[in-house]
C-alpha cells in the first residue's frame, strides 16, 4: 500500500491552518464539541467515504459523546498505553457498545511513552498492551454481553502506535511488511522516529480496521433501529429503516445542534434512517408537533456545511432553517402520530449549579433566549428561573461544563455569574402520612401521600426504559413486570419528572382532570425545590388518593390549587423521613509505587471509600468513591503528594445520604444562602390548609 | 490511501446508494488519550490540513 500526501485542491474544505474552530478548545487544549470530518479512502480498489466524529473526553461534555454515538455505526475506542483504561474509557464503552450498539475496534495510542518515558522492555510493553486489551474486552462484555463483540490483536481489531509520532500497526500489517516489533525500540533508541513514520504510517492500520471491521450503515442499522426505535419493526416504516430505503418514508433524527462559535448560527446535525431529506421541503417535527422547512442541506465538515440538496438514508446531514432541541425526530409532513426515536441516553445528571443574571436587568428575556438555546443543544445542562431574584439557575454535570456554557452566553448577553454550588437531593426514606388539605378558599380538597420510589423504578427512569412521553399501557406493563407495580396504579401515572412520579390513584374524583395541569405544575415546582432546603428531589412518588374539586371553575384557579397541593406535598414529605443526599464521584487514581500511602491518607480525610487497589508493575491504581463536595482542593493535594506524577479520572456516580452529623448544618447552610428561615421546616407551617381541622397534631420533624 | 476529494465527488459519494462503501463512526476515549491528535493525523494525511497544524507539530511541545 502506497501512501501519498495529495496536494490540496482549492476549495472551502481545505484552506485551514488548524482544525479547531473554537477559541476555548484551542486555549485549553481539550475538545469541547464533537466535530465531524469527512474522509475518503481507497482500499483494494474500492473508494470509501468516512464520516468521523471526534468526540470530547472530559466528563463535562459527555453529552456530546452520546449524541455523536446516536448517529454512528461503529466506534474507534482509543486508550492511552500509559494510563490504560480510565473512568471515561468505561463510560464511553458503556455508551458506545452498550447503549448505542456501535461496534468497536481499539487503538492503543501513545506507545511511544512506554518506550521513551517508562523505558519498558519489549516484554513489559507486550504485557501492558495485553492488559489493556483484556480490560477493554471485559468492559465490552459487561455492557454488551449479547453481541459477542471483542477486540483482538490476532483479528486485526486492535492497532497500536503513536498518533503524535505518526506510526502504528496491526499485527497483520506488521507481518505483511515483515517488520519485527523490536525494530520500534531500536528506532526510538537511535532517535529515528522518521523511519517509523515512513514505514509504519498510522493511517494504514486505522483505515484498514475501519474498512474491514467497522460495519457499514447497511450492516449496522437493522440492529441499531431495534435499539433506538420502539415502534413495530415489521411495519412499513420499521422495514424501511432496517433496509435503509432511500425511497421509504422519511425518518431522521436531530442528534446535535452546532452553534457556530463566531456567527452563532444554529446548524442541526443528524442522521437519515430512511427516506431522503431534501432541501426546500417541509418536514414534521414529531415531538414539537410542528412543520418546518429545510432551507439549506448538506453534510457537516468541521464548521462548514458542504451543500448537497438531497441526503438519502444511511448518511449524516447538516441542515439550516429552523431550531429544535437535540433528540427531535424528523418525518415527512403527512406522518403525524408515528412513534419517535427513543431519547438519547446521557451518562450523568446535574450536580452543580450556578446562578446567572444579566448585568442589565432589561436583558432578562434576551438572556432567557440564549440560555434556552444552549440547553436545547446540551440537555445534560438544565435551567430554571428564580422568580424572586430574577436569576437563571443553571445546573450541570461539572463546574467546567457550566464555565464553558456561561462564557458562551456571556458573549451574547453580559452576565454576572455566581460561584458553582453543589446541588444536593432531598430524598424521602420512608412512606409519609396521607395528608388531606384544602385550598385557601376552602372550596377544594385533596389527599396525597409521598413515598420513596423503589430503586428499580428509579433505575428504569434513569436508563430511559420508562419515560414521561411513552405509551401509557406499554409503560404500565414494564413497571408491573420489572418493578412490581400494581397494574392499575401504573396505568394511572400522570407525570414522570426527573426521577419523580406523580400518580392519580383516586377512584372517580370528579373534575380532577380540570385541575390536572395545575397539580402537575405544582408537583414539578415541588420536585425542583422541596421542603428541607428547596433542593431538588430524588425518587419521590406522590400519590393522590382523593380530591374534591368545586363545580365552579372560578373557585379552582391556579393559586387555590397550589395552596392545597403544596401544603399536602410538603407535610407528607416531612413525615417521610426526608434526608439530604450528596452527589458522589467515582474516582480512579493511578500513582507511582511508593506514593500510594499519601494518596490513601488524602482520600481518607476526604470521606472517600476505597473500592479497589490494584498493582501494575510500577504503578498502583486506586478506585473508590468520594463526595463531590470534598473534591475542591483534591487535585492540588494529589499533585503535591505525588510531585505531579499521578493521574486520575472521575465520573458522577449517583447520590448518597449525607452523614447524620452533617445533615442539619448543611440544610441550614443552604437555607441561609437561599434566604429561607434558619430553622428546620415543620408540618405546622402548613397547617392552615389542613382539613378538616386546621391544626397539625402529628409529630414534629427532626433529624 | 487517504484521498482528497473535491466537493462534487464528496456530494456524489454521499448520494450514492453503495452503502457498503460508507462508514459512520466516532472516536471515543478518556480525556487526553489522543482522539484529536489521531483525527488531525488522518486529516493531515488526506491533505486536508497543513502538515504543521497536525500531530507532528506537537513534536515540538
Ligand atoms: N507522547 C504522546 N503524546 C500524545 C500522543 N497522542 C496525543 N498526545 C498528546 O496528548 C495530549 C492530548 O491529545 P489530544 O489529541 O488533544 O487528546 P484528546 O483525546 O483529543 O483530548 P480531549 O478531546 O480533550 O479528551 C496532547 O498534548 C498530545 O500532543 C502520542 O501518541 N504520544
Ligand atoms: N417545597 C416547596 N414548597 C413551596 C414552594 N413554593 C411555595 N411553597 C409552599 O407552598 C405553599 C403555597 O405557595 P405560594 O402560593 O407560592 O405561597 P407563598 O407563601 O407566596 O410561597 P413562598 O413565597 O414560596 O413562601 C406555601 O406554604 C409555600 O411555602 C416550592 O418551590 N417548594
Ligand atoms: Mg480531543
Amino acid at each position: 500500500m502506497q501512501l501519498e500526501n495529495s496536494s490540496s485542491p482549492t476549495n472551502c474544505l481545505h484552506a485551514r491552518a488548524g482544525r479547531s474552530s473554537d477559541e476555548e478548545e484551542r486555549k485549553r487544549g481539550i475538545t469541547i464539541f464533537t466535530s465531524v470530518a469527512l474522509l475518503s479512502y481507497d482500499y483494494q480498489g474500492q473508494n470509501y467515504l468516512f464520516q468521523l466524529n471526534d468526540t470530547p473526553g472530559h466528563i463535562s461534555f459527555t453529552g456530546e459523546v452520546s449524541r455523536a454515538l446516536r448517529g454512528s455505526d461503529g466506534v474507534v475506542l482509543l486508550v492511552d498505553a500509559l494510563e490504560g483504561v480510565m473512568t471515561q474509557t468505561e463510560t464511553n464503552i458503556r455508551l458506545a457498545v452498550g447503549e448505542e450498539r456501535c461496534k468497536p475496534v481499539l487503538f492503543i495510542n501513545k506507545v511511544d511513552r512506554l518506550i521513551k518515558e517508562l523505558r519498558l522492555t519489549p516484554k513489559e510493553v507486550g504485557k501492558r498492551l495485553e492488559q489493556i486489551a483484556m480490560d477493554v474486552n471485559s468492559l465490552i462484555k459487561k455492557y454488551a454481553p449479547d453481541t459477542g463483540w471483542r477486540v483482538s490483536f490476532q483479528d486485526g481489531t486492535i492497532a497500536i502506535g503513536s498518533a503524535k509520532h505518526g506510526w502504528g500497526f496491526t499485527i497483520d500489517i506488521l507481518k505483511e511488511k515483515g517488520i519485527d516489533p523490536k525494530v520500534i525500540f531500536e528506532k526510538y533508541e537511535k532517535g529515528e522516529e522518521k523511519w517509523l513514520r515512513e514505514n509504519l504510517p498510522l493511517d494504514e492500520p486505522l483505515l484498514r480496521m475501519i474498512v474491514k471491521h467497522l460495519p457499514s450503515p447497511k450492516e449496522a442499522q437493522p440492529e441499531k433501529i431495534r435499539r433506538i426505535w420502539p415502534g413495530d419493526q415489521d411495519s412499513e416504516l420499521g422495514k424501511a429503516m432496517r433496509g435503509i430505503d432511500p425511497d421509504g418514508p422519511l425518518m431522521a433524527m436531530i442528534t446535535k445542534l452546532f452553534i457556530h462559535p463566531r456567527t452563532k448560527r444554529v446548524v442541526l446535525i443528524g442522521r437519515v434512517f430512511s427516506g431522503t431529506l431534501r432541501a426546500g421541503e417541509q418536514v414534521r417535527l414529531l415531538t414539537a408537533k410542528r412543520l418546518e422547512r429545510v432551507q439549506r442541506l448538506g453534510v457537516m465538515e468541521i464548521t462548514d456545511i458542504l451543500d448537497i440538496p438531497e441526503i438519502p438514508a444511511g448518511n449524516l446531514f447538516a441542515l439550516y432553517g429552523f431550531h429544535c432541541p437535540a433528540g427531535e425526530t424528523i418525518v415527512a409532513p403527512d406522518m403525524e402520530g408515528v412513534t419517535p426515536f427513543v431519547e438519547i441516553k446521557y451518562a450523568a445528571e446535574p450536580v452543580v449549579s450556578i446562578a446567572i443574571k444579566p448585568l442589565n436587568p432589561q436583558e432578562l428575556d434576551k438572556l432567557g433566549k440564549w440560555v434556552k438555546l444552549w440547553v436545547s443543544a446540551d440537555p445534560t445542562a438544565q435551567f430554571r428561573i428564580d422568580e424572586e431574584t430574577k436569576e437563571y439557575i443553571l445546573s450541570g454535570i461539572d463546574p467546567l461544563q457550566l464555565e464553558i456554557l456561561t462564557k458562551r452566553i456571556n458573549e451574547m448577553v453580559r452576565i454576572k455569574v455566581s460561584p458553582p454550588i453543589i446541588v444536593y437531593r432531598e430524598v424521602p426514606t420512608q412512606r409519609g402520612m396521607e395528608v388531606q388539605t384544602k385550598s385557601n378558599n376552602a372550596l377544594n380538597r385533596i389527599k396525597i401521600y409521598v413515598e420513596p420510589l423503589d430503586p428499580v423504578t428509579v433505575d428504569l427512569i434513569r436508563k430511559g426504559v420508562i419515560t414521561d412521553k411513552m405509551d401509557r399501557k406499554e409503560r404500565a406493563k414494564i413497571l408491573h413486570e420489572k418493578a412490581g407495580w400494581d397494574s392499575r396504579e401504573a396505568r394511572r401515572i400522570w407525570l414522570i419528572y426527573g426521577t419523580n412520579i406523580l400518580v392519580d390513584n383516586t377512584r372517580g374524583a370528579q373534575r380532577l382532570d380540570r385541575i390536572k395541569s395545575y397539580i402537575e405544575s405544582n408537583f414539578i415546582d415541588f420536585c425542583n425545590g422541596a421542603t428541607l432546603a428547596r433542593e431538588p428531589t430524588l425518587g419521590v412518588k406522590a400519590v393522590i388518593t382523593d380530591a374534591v374539586v368545586h363545580t365552579d371553575p372560578a373557585h379552582t384557579g391556579y393559586s387555590e390549587v397550589r395552596s392545597m397541593v403544596m401544603a399536602a406535598l410538603n407535610i407528607s414529605f416531612l413525615t417521610a423521613r426526608p434526608r439530604l443526599y450528596e452527589p458522589i464521584l467515582r474516582i480512579d487514581i493511578t500513582t507511582p509505587i511508593g506514593t500510594e500511602g499519601q494518596v490513601m491518607s488524602i482520600l481518607n480525610k476526604k470521606r472517600a471509600t476505597i473500592k479497589q487497589i490494584q498493582h501494575m508493575e510500577d504503578l498502583v491504581r486506586i478506585t473508590g468513591e468520594i463526595p463531590a463536595a470534598e473534591t475542591q482542593d483534591l487535585v492540588d493535594l494529589l499533585r503535591s503528594a505525588t510531585q505531579g506524577r499521578c493521574f486520575w479520572g472521575y465520573e458522577p456516580s449517583g447520590f448518597r445520604e449525607l452523614p447524620k452529623a452533617m445533615q442539619v448544618d448543611k440544610i441550614m447552610e443552604i437555607r441561609k444562602r437561599k434566604g429561607l428561615p434558619l430553622e428546620l421546616p415543620q408540618p405546622k407551617l402548613y397547617e392552615k390548609n389542613l382539613y378538616p381541622v386546621e391544626k397539625w397534631t402529628g409529630p414534629s420533624f427532626e433529624i | 490511501m487517504v484521498r482528497v476529494k473535491n466537493p462534487d465527488e464528496i456530494a456524489q459519494m454521499v448520494r450514492s446508494t453503495a452503502l457498503e462503501n460508507k462508514r459512520i463512526f466516532s472516536i471515543v476515549a478518556h480525556i487526553d488519550h489522543g482522539k484529536t491528535t489521531t483525527t488531525d493525523y488522518l486529516l493531515k494525511r488526506a491533505g486536508l490540513m497543513s502538515p504543521d497544524a497536525a500531530g507532528e507539530l506537537l513534536l515540538t511541545d
